[in-house]
């Protein structure tokens, strides 16, 4: 059982907010909160969660190699530890591309291996060999907590540890009510809206030219994908309220994204995030340090970024639908990013030029929204021409 | 104490819950011939992909 898929789920976590409160009373000890919620978790991944034992061995095997890397050969390059811990990971994505070798890639693979993928890199880069070293329990508490294990929002591990460190402090009436009515929009939007887009529009049969019908998909998908995950998001960041953890929030109205950057920020914004933080940042260092590209900030702006979105559509997987989304996600970035430093350089816009501001607003809205439902478009795998 | 009616908030919660209600009453109904139980493998090839 998959969290948010159906019915059962619900039940299971009705059953677990009822522990989480019984023990809360019953006990009033502030350091049981934590082993609560990784007691439930654990129950969670254990009895419900497909292959348990696969994500196990995985967080085992992170935790070995973290420690590995980060208090044992201590060198200052990351970019080694990085790939040991994402080498699962990579091996999945690449035998999936072969016939042959797509069996190998579904045995090793479980649900959710992208997403903790993701923390364990996250951890990982923020560590060093001064600091404590990483508490397992803890480790583990973060990595299966059952609202966020699937697909996040990408939480981050000091964030979470500190709403584990005041306890019971956030199971309260308040909590209860706010994840709630989170639970129930989440519910109106992935299990009504999005099945409605997806039945009778994003599946429906429309006899047009190929072109239309593909144009038609396109906007139908966008919508479908926003639904679907926005709700997924409103119900983990609910329960997790729910269980007295402030998951962050991952979309705000992304159809009014003015820009690719801002786009970023309203869609699967902890991705976005993520990003920012662990590709373009690092990435940026890099070329800054490179002396050719010293003088050329653009250039070393525009290479980062394009990387940052190449690297995310291969983190998606080597199929050529996720590559290409990537890259194009990365071209509407440098673009952009192009225009904004011509408009500062030239002290005027150097597109639009005098044109009435919410008419500039309306057009960067309008493209906005068709290039992005573009990229996604492709990252389905639904697009007819490739 | 008295707790402030905040009717903004009542008045969405009550439009969610008439959609959550119709919707299901429609989508998920054994007369719909429509319903099929496909919604939940789509959705786990979409969370495949990320």
């Amino acid at each position: 059982m998959l969290p948010f898929t159906g019915y059962s789920f619900f039940v299971v976590a009705a059953v677990a907010i009822l522990l989480l409160y019984i023990v809360k009373f019953t006990f009033k000890k502030r350091d049981l909160y934590e082993y609560t919620i990784l007691g439930l978790s654990l129950i969670f991944t254990i009895f419900f969660f497909p292959k348990p034992v696969h994500i196990l061995v995985f967080i085992g095997y992170a935790y070995l190699m973290h420690y590995l890397f980060i208090y044992k050969v201590k060198i200052k390059n990351k970019l080694p530890g990085v790939i040991a811990l994402t080498l699962p990971m990579i091996l999945v994505k690449a035998f999936v591309i072969s016939p042959e070798t797509s069996k190998i890639s579904s045995a090793i693979s479980f649900a959710g291996l992208s997403y903790i993928a993701f923390r364990i890199v996250h951890i990982f880069i923020e560590s060093t060999p001064n600091d404590k070293p990483l508490n397992p329990v803890k480790y583990l508490n973060f990595l299966i907590f059952t609202p966020t294990v699937l697909i996040g929002p990408i939480d981050r591990y000091k964030r979470f540890d500190s709403d584990i460190k005041r306890g019971f402090a956030g199971v309260n009436s308040e909590s209860f009510e706010a994840g709630l009515q989170l639970i129930v929009f989440g519910i109106m939007h992935k299990f009504i809206l999005a099945e409605a887009v997806s039945r009778y529009w994003l599946n429906a049969d429309i006899s047009t030219s190929e072109v239309l019908s593909s144009l038609n998909e396109m906007y139908a998908y966008y919508f479908y994908l926003y639904l679907d995950f926005a709700g997924y998001s409103a119900m983990a960041i609910g329960l997790g309220k729910m269980l007295g953890i402030d998951v962050p929030i991952n979309f705000n109205k992304p159809f009014l994204a003015r820009n690719p950057q801002d786009f970023w920020r309203r869609f699967h914004k902890t991705l976005g995030d993520f990003l920012n933080d662990f590709f373009f940042k690092p990435l940026y260092m890099f070329f800054s340090r490179k002396k050719r590209l010293k003088k050329r900030p653009l250039l070393r702006q525009n290479s980062a970024l394009f990387l940052t979105f190449l690297l995310m559509g291969l983190w998606n997987g080597f199929s050529k639908h996720f590559i290409i989304s990537g890259a194009l996600f990365g071209i509407y970035s440098l673009l952009y990013n192009t225009y904004v430093y011509r408009c500062k350089k030239a002290r005027k816009d150097v597109v639009f030029g005098n044109m009435n501001p919410k008419l500039v607003t309306v057009i960067s809205i309008f493209i906005t929204f068709n290039i992005t439902a573009f990229s996604l478009y492709i990252f389905s795998g639904r697009f007819p021409f490739l | 104490m008295n707790r402030k009616i905040d009717y903004k908030k009542l008045a969405l919660n009550i439009v969610v819950y008439i959609i959550i209600i119709v919707g299901y009453l429609f989508l998920y109904s054994p007369y719909n011939k429509d319903n099929k139980s496909e919604s939940s493998s789509k959705t786990e090839f979409i969370y495949q992909q990320f």
